[in-house]
């Protein structure tokens, strides 16, 4: 059977297959111009579900770093201090080997005494030490300075563990906790009482003593010291690794983003080009389409 | 015996019947762009024969009188119309809900930096820089403004999307007014189409009219047309009664006015003034209430996202201290999208924020305790609705909007080339072919010719035998 074809369809039929062909041209030219094939959602529901969770991992990952930074340099400001500490330790401790000489005469004693009580001033003032605007041994009162000297007398006003404004705790990750401050009165008390015991000492002639219990007293605040400082140490350790580690883990969730909403550039150019083919033969059919009329073959 | 001029009659008839066949193709040729019009054909029959009454002779039998013009007719499928009425129902409502959800879609600027996603990301992300720097107004400033951000964004998308669903009911009452004056206008056409048949005529254009607004009808309203029968002589009388599921827009010649109040109790529907329901299936009406129930829901998701989220911190918050040692302060007040806002102790006083955790007994306030900004800051990963997260939830929500969308967008592609293969087929019946009316005309225009050349035949024996026969001559 001959199906009829009724002028009026044919263009309607034209104008319909134009439409689409152009349609589908200016689909894939906004993939191509935008760079993206996913617009908004009704372009893949089921990949803006996944790349708008792995934006807040993303968002997240790039938070725990933040706050890894900033524990960070709270960390390092704290153990250069106590890197300081270390070093006055053992500059008390060879002033006490000369001062345990019997042969050291009494100015040089009060000489030495006094070099201790410079010491003494600055360990104290080691332990005021500030990270931006906050005193890092203070534990939670980190507005307040955590050593008052008045008299001869260190007095500790920071938080402590025990009364539970002692830690600072900071998220390092998705339910990983980190505490980043040490209290001031886990380490500075014992040293500078031992430091005043051989000021004292020193400054009394009590020889003996000195050679005796001080410098056995100052070793072991040197090894106290070490492992407070290792214990940082290898805090700071943990978050570098830790910030590689989620590095590592935001290029490839970076990737996935890329993966659902970036266009695939070479197919995309491919599919416009098609698109563009399909385009011109749908206009090509359409002129020619309207060619010939039996009106052009009757007087 | 037949008459004399027996002969010319029949070409007179011939030449009647060619000329009105030529008038026809004009007419077709005429409209070939008029949209709904179908083409015409005449309709022609040997005219009755003359009984020869020649002496009982039976060789003779009947004589040929020429030709009758029978009727002029519309080539039509009604049943291809009817199919056309469904899918343009279907499409109808499908270019309001791809119309309306595309707009919806815009709304949650996702995927982007500018959504709720990424400000309730930043929001929560806020809280744990002030976990590590409880201390600072600076910080502190930066969650007031995350937090400000993220309350816009939720009074904005609510306003929007609460705009779009009350723009709903002024469509529909303008769409229902259309579809009243439609059905005035069919009422009409009813009348004048009865009148025409009573006559016995053919009214081709009244109908290909009354069709044409019944084509637009459909697109709004999903309806069904029946013919209606004469009560005496039970044959149809040209009108057409048109109803939509039940309700009676046209009946006879008189229309009903279409209300426009809003149903969704039991399907979608519109109310009459008697709290009757009609029902609806399809059309433009049906997709703008469709579209409705789905921004309905929703802003009803995102109601649950906002109530949740002043929930769940007002809950830590109040629990918290500030950094001014005072407690019991929530951070969020309203309950909803619709009047979510800051504290207003929150918007005045940045110390008001609750970062520090409870205290111990008998400890006294420790600035630096950012526990309970870290506690805040966890949230953002707690399962706080059902398991999900709150991203997680609103992800899923914007899922569901994509997918709606999606889902329509396709129908409606694939509807428009059903309704396009509908239109196709109606043309191959219906339409005109300028070719074939062409050709036609050449046919009748020699069917013409031919029957002048019979009268001039005629005539010219005629002269022969009243001018050259006979007495009288010369």
């Amino acid at each position: 059977m001959i199906t009829r074809v009724s002028t009026f369809q044919s263009v309607n039929r034209a104008v319909f297959s134009v439409q689409v062909a152009a349609a589908r041209v200016d689909a894939s030219q906004r993939r191509v111009s935008t760079g993206r094939q996913l617009n908004q959602p009704s372009d893949d529901p089921t990949g803006t579900s996944q790349t708008l969770n792995f934006r807040k991992r993303i968002a997240d990952l790039d938070q725990y770093s933040k706050t890894m930074d900033q524990a960070k340099g709270f960390m390092s400001t704290s153990e250069t201090a106590l890197d300081g500490v270390t070093l006055l330790i053992r500059q008390a401790r060879s002033l006490a080997v000369q001062a345990a000489s019997d042969t050291i005469s009494t100015e040089s004693r009060v000489g030495i005494a006094n070099q201790i009580q410079n010491i003494i001033t600055q360990v104290g003032s080691l332990g005021n030490t500030a990270y931006g605007s906050r005193y890092v041994f203070g534990g939670q009162r980190t507005q307040t300075v955590p050593f008052i000297n008045a008299g001869d007398t260190f007095t500790y006003q920071g938080g402590t563990f025990l009364n539970g404004d002692g830690n600072l705790t900071l998220d390092v990750g998705r339910g990983e906790e980190m505490v980043t401050n040490v209290t001031g009165d886990k380490v500075f008390p014992a040293i500078l009482a031992v430091l005043k015991d051989l000021r004292n000492h020193v400054s009394t002639g009590e020889v003996q003593l000195t050679s005796r219990e001080d410098l056995a007293k100052l070793d072991t605040q040197l090894g106290n010291l070490l492992n407070v400082r290792t214990d940082l140490g290898s805090k700071v350790q943990r978050i570098e690794q830790t910030k590689n580690r989620n590095d590592g883990l935001k290029v490839s969730f970076t990737e996935f983003v890329s993966q659902i909403e970036d266009a695939d550039l070479p197919k995309s150019i491919t599919e416009l080009q098609t698109a563009q083919l399909g385009y011109q033969a749908a206009l090509q059919a359409t002129a020619s389409g309207f060619k010939s009329s039996l009106l052009d073959y009757i007087r | 015996m037949p008459s004399t001029f027996y002969g010319m009659e029949i070409g007179r008839r011939a030449l009647n019947a060619s000329q009105m066949a030529l008038n026809v193709v004009s007419h077709n040729m005429s409209n070939v762009n008029t949209p709904g019009y179908s083409r015409q054909t005449i309709s022609l029959s040997a005219s009755d024969p003359f009984t020869y009454p020649g002496g009982g002779s039976e060789q003779l039998g009947q004589l040929g009188t020429g030709v009758n013009i029978d009727s002029i007719n519309r080539v039509r499928d009604q049943f291809l119309d009817q199919r056309i009425y469904g899918a343009n129902s279907t499409q109808g409502a499908l270019a309001h809900l791809t119309d309306i959800l595309g707009r919806v879609e815009q709304v949650y600027f996702e995927p982007g930096v500018t959504g709720i996603g990424q400000l309730m990301t930043d929001f929560f992300n806020s809280f744990a820089d002030l976990s590590a720097n409880p201390e600072s107004g600076a910080i502190r400033a930066t969650v007031r403004n995350k937090a400000q951000a993220l309350v816009s964004a939720f009074r904005q998308a609510d306003t929007t999307l609460g705009q779009i669903a009350l723009e709903v009911q002024s469509k529909v009452t303008d769409k229902a007014k259309d579809v009243t004056g439609i059905a005035v206008q069919i009422a009409s056409l009813n009348k004048q189409i009865r009148t025409s048949v009573a006559m016995g005529e053919h009214p081709n254009d009244l109908q290909d009219q009354r069709d044409a607004l019944i084509n637009r009808l459909s697109s709004i309203v999903d309806v069904q047309t029946y013919p209606v029968k004469d009560s005496t002589t039970g044959r149809e009388n040209g009108e057409l009664n048109v109803l939509v599921n039940g309700f009676a827009l046209v009946q006879n010649d008189i229309a009903s006015t279409l209300p426009s109040k809003i149903t969704t109790q039991g399907g979608i529907g519109l109310v009459t003034e008697n709290g009757d329901t009609i029902p609806l299936r399809g059309g433009e009406i049906y997709g703008l209430i469709q579209a409705r129930t789905h921004v309905e829901g929703y802003i009803e998701d995102m109601n649950t996202l906002a109530s949740n989220l002043i929930t769940a911190v007002n809950g830590l918050h109040t629990t918290g201290y500030g950094l001014d040692g005072a407690t019991g302060r929530s951070f969020f007040a309203g309950t909803g999208t619709a009047d979510i806002a800051l504290d207003v102790t929150v918007q005045n006083d940045l110390n008001a924020i609750a970062a520090a955790s409870p205290l111990l007994a008998g400890t006294p306030f420790a600035p630096g305790n950012g526990d309970n900004a870290r506690a805040l800051s966890r949230l953002s990963n707690a399962g706080l609705v059902g398991n999900l997260s709150l991203n997680e939830f609103y992800g899923s929500n914007v899922a569901q909007v994509g997918a709606d969308q999606r889902g329509y967008n396709l129908q409606a592609e694939n509807q428009g080339k059903v309704l396009e293969s509908l239109r196709s087929q109606q043309a191959t019946v219906s339409g005109v072919s300028l070719d074939e009316e062409l050709t036609s005309m050449l046919q009748y225009q020699r069917t013409y010719q031919a029957a002048a050349r019979v009268i001039t035949f005629m005539d010219e024996a005629l002269d022969r035998v009243i001018n050259g026969m006979g007495a009288g001559r010369g």
